[in-house]
């Protein structure tokens, strides 16, 4: 598997390598280009000082005093050669006295420039006088200057040279760039352990940051996942990030939370259809029989009244199947939750008519009806009667469950994307989270004796029956409340 | 022949074999037919005080029996027997002609309340020299006789509407529902000693008990509720002066107010006390 953040970190990787490997490459030749410059305007600085300080001995022609400065210059330190070609190219004065005399070949490296198109030039800028070349001991750099013709020149005494003469000779200094070359491997060698640095720490701190923003969730979610294809629709993500990841997370408990409902809404159903249909054929197979033993028991019963020893078995075999026929009735009862007749009502107007049957109830129990409904929701297409029995049934359980030091039911009503809220919400005692997905099964109840354990189950099943939806939250010890969920045209 | 015993009318031979053995102890002489072609067959014969008949069965039902016996002009009241499954059956057979109707599985002493109730009913009309109670309500039975008035001691006002002969309801402004008992039921238990009543907030079904009444010989029987809904309030003055049942049944004597929970489909399975004032 390639891993997103191995892909990422590639990715910021390549592009980095580009960035600053382009961006050393220019640094280095700026570098270099500037410290050549120097060297170069160095040079020129020499080549000029050499001239002034060798002009005076040229007028006086004094040359051997201008051999012996010549040499002089050329052990200064820096400097590898300083040496002047008269006009046809012969070496006449020369740091390296070996060569002194010697004509220099017009097609060496150091000559190039001058003598490229096979005559000399008469004047050369300063940057085309100099020149780098490879020596056996390094890179060196050349610099030529030529000794131009001057009034002072043919005036002298000596009379050496015409007044048509325009170049009298080159003044050519050499100096070695062992140095420079030295500071320019340095400088290329830092940038590039920066470049590779940089890459490096962009790299850690990637991986870094995948791991903990992008692996670690990524790894959650799909445990997360998981859980939920096993079955485990209660597997809920933490919702701390607030990035993309954090609303993926937020979203998925969302969509859990939905797929919950929804298939419990759908078990529910199921479960209460096939309940219906069984508890009505049950009954109806089970009544017959069961007359025949109530009524040959009770005749007994009837019979025996002089004899006591036979007439307490007969008390349990009435009083069982009573109990047996309460239950078929009871389970008749839930079978027989017949279709909606709906019409066009004001659903806040039913909650108020609920609310005015309970009045009396509520004000004996000491609880507190606030009433915060919102005169704008739309009219919806419900069996008013129905619908008012649910409510009914839901503040009945509130007050229940509120104790006897009395407390609060809140009914709100408000309209939401398209279908009306209402909501119950009473501080009474909750119900703890094991009991609160059974609540609303048929014959589950809380209320002990008090209770058929149909109350919920029938309310459930009228609002299932107008599309709407009934859920409940509850914290124990702060109160319960239930929503329901209807679309304006169900 | 004299007109004495009982009719038992039930596919199922262990019912009839249990009402003849409870009501034989009692000196009633009952006969069984295990259909409605049977039972045709001995009422062409001999006559009854009454008929108990099983409402789902096999060929004839109850509800062609009834209407059979209506056009034969049988004299005797016909009391349906039904499962919980098909109240709301039996509670439409009250409207086409039957006098009650009690629920099975029943006790033997739940079954002698019915019967007793039931002869008494017999008595009652004869007294009062009405023909038989036999005929339909409203659209059912186009070619059945409209339902003859039962004996009125104390008047039935127009507004209610009544199961049976047992218990009447009617709709008030406000949409809830006030239910009671007719005089006339509470004649055939001649009179009402205790009534007990459910709490508020308990749910009644059409046709189901939704009160017990003592009846002055110490015999319990169940007062059938002509309207399904949520009790919002059980009438206060009765425990305390149950005889208002028979003095005042329709006004003072009311047993529950109540939000009828589908009163609009209801109320057509009960018969307007305006049809009553001929």
């Amino acid at each position: 598997m390639r891993r997103l953040g191995f892909k990422l970190a590639l990715a910021v990787g390549g592009t980095a390598l580009v960035t600053i490997g382009v961006f050393a490459y220019f640094n280095i030749r700026a570098h270099r280009a500037s410290l050549l410059a120097e060297v170069e305007r160095h040079a020129n600085q020499l080549s000029e000082l050499v001239k002034a300080a060798t002009q005076y001995d040229m007028l006086l022609n004094q040359r051997q005093r201008l051999q012996r400065s010549i040499s002089g210059l050329g052990r200064q330190q820096g400097i590898q050669r300083v040496r002047v070609l008269n006009d046809v190219g012969r070496v006449i004065y020369s740091s390296d006295e070996a060569e002194l005399g010697k004509s220099v070949d017009k097609t060496a490296e150091s000559c190039t420039k001058c003598h490229s198109a096979g005559r000399p030039l008469e004047r050369l800028d300063t940057k085309e006088r100099t020149r780098v070349f490879r020596q056996a001991s390094g890179r060196v750099l050349g610099i030529i200057n030529p000794i131009y013709n001057q009034p002072s020149c043919w005036t002298a005494a000596c009379h050496v040279h015409s007044r048509a003469q325009v170049v009298l000779g080159v003044l050519d200094v050499t100096l070695p760039l062992d140095e420079v070359d030295k500071d320019i491997r340095g400088g290329a060698a830092r940038i590039v352990i920066f470049a590779l640095s940089a890459m490096a720490a962009l790299a850690v701190i990637i991986g870094l940051v995948m791991r903990r923003w992008l692996d670690k969730p990524v790894a959650e979610l799909v445990a997360a996942t998981r859980h939920v294809a096993g079955g485990d629709l209660q597997y809920r993500l933490q919702e701390t990030r607030d990035d993309e990841l954090g609303m993926l997370a937020r979203s998925f408990n969302h969509m859990t939370q939905k797929l919950s409902e929804a298939r419990l809404q759908l078990f529910q159903s199921d479960k209460l259809a096939s309940l219906g249909r069984l508890a009505a054929g049950v009954a109806h197979e089970i009544n017959n029989p069961l007359t025949g033993v109530l009524t040959y028991s009770s005749y007994l019963l009837k019979r025996t009244e002089d004899r006591p020893e036979i007439q307490e078995d007969l008390k349990v075999i009435v009083r069982e199947t009573l109990r047996s026929r309460e239950i078929v009735k009871s389970l008749l009862d839930f079978a027989r939750q017949s279709m909606p007749r709906k019409a066009e009502a004001d659903l806040n107007g039913v909650i108020e008519r609920a609310a005015a049957v309970v009045a009396s109830q509520l004000a004996l129990k000491k609880v507190r009806l606030v009433k915060s409904l919102d005169p704008a929701i739309p009219k919806a297409v419900v069996d008013a009667d129905q619908l008012q029995q649910v409510f009914i049934n839901l503040l009945v359980n509130a007050s229940d469950a509120i104790g006897p030091e009395g407390g609060t039911i809140t009914v709100s009503s408000a309209a939401k994307d398209g279908s009306i809220e209402l909501k119950f919400a009473d501080t009474g005692c909750g119900i703890p989270p094991e009991k609160l997905s059974r609540i609303f099964e048929p014959f589950y109840t809380t209320k002990g004796q008090k209770g058929t354990g149909l109350g919920l189950s029938i309310a459930w099943g009228i609002v299932n029956n107008h599309n709407g939806t009934i859920s409940v939250d509850s914290k124990v010890g702060a109160g319960t409340t239930f929503t329901i969920r209807m679309a304006v045209r169900s | 022949m004299s007109a004495a015993g009982l009719l038992v009318i039930d596919d199922e031979p262990v019912i009839c074999e249990a009402v003849a053995k409870i009501c034989g102890a009692e000196g009633l002489p009952v006969d069984a037919a295990d259909g409605g072609a049977a039972a045709l067959t001995l009422l062409q014969g001999r006559e009854y005080r009454l008929i108990l008949c099983d409402l789902m069965m096999n060929g004839m039902d109850g509800f062609q029996f009834l209407a059979e016996a209506s056009r034969r002009g049988v004299a005797a009241p016909v009391v349906m027997m039904t499962g919980y499954v098909t109240l709301d059956n039996a509670v439409r057979s009250l409207a086409c002609g039957a006098a009650d109707f009690f629920a099975k599985p029943f006790t033997a002493d739940e079954l002698l309340a019915v019967v007793r109730r039931g002869l008494k009913y017999r008595e009652l009309l004869e007294r009062a020299g009405a023909g038989p109670r036999l005929g339909a309500a409203g659209s059912r039975g186009a070619g059945a006789p409209a339902p003859a008035a039962p004996p009125a001691y104390v008047p039935c006002p127009p507004s209610r509407r009544r199961l049976g002969y047992m218990s009447w309801a009617s709709v008030e402004a406000a949409g809830t529902g006030l239910v009671g008992v007719t005089d006339l039921f509470v004649k055939t238990l001649g009179g009402v000693k205790a009534v007990d009543l459910s709490a508020a907030s308990r749910e009644l079904v059409q046709g189901e008990r939704c009160a017990w009444l003592l009846a002055a010989d110490g015999s319990r029987h169940a007062a059938l509720s002509p309207l399904s809904g949520r009790i919002t309030e059980a009438n206060p003055a009765l425990s305390l002066e149950p005889a208002l049942l028979e003095k005042d049944p329709y006004f003072g004597g009311w047993l529950y107010r109540i939000v009828p929970s589908d009163a609009g489909r209801e109320l057509e399975n009960l018969v307007s006390c305006s049809s009553d004032r001929i």
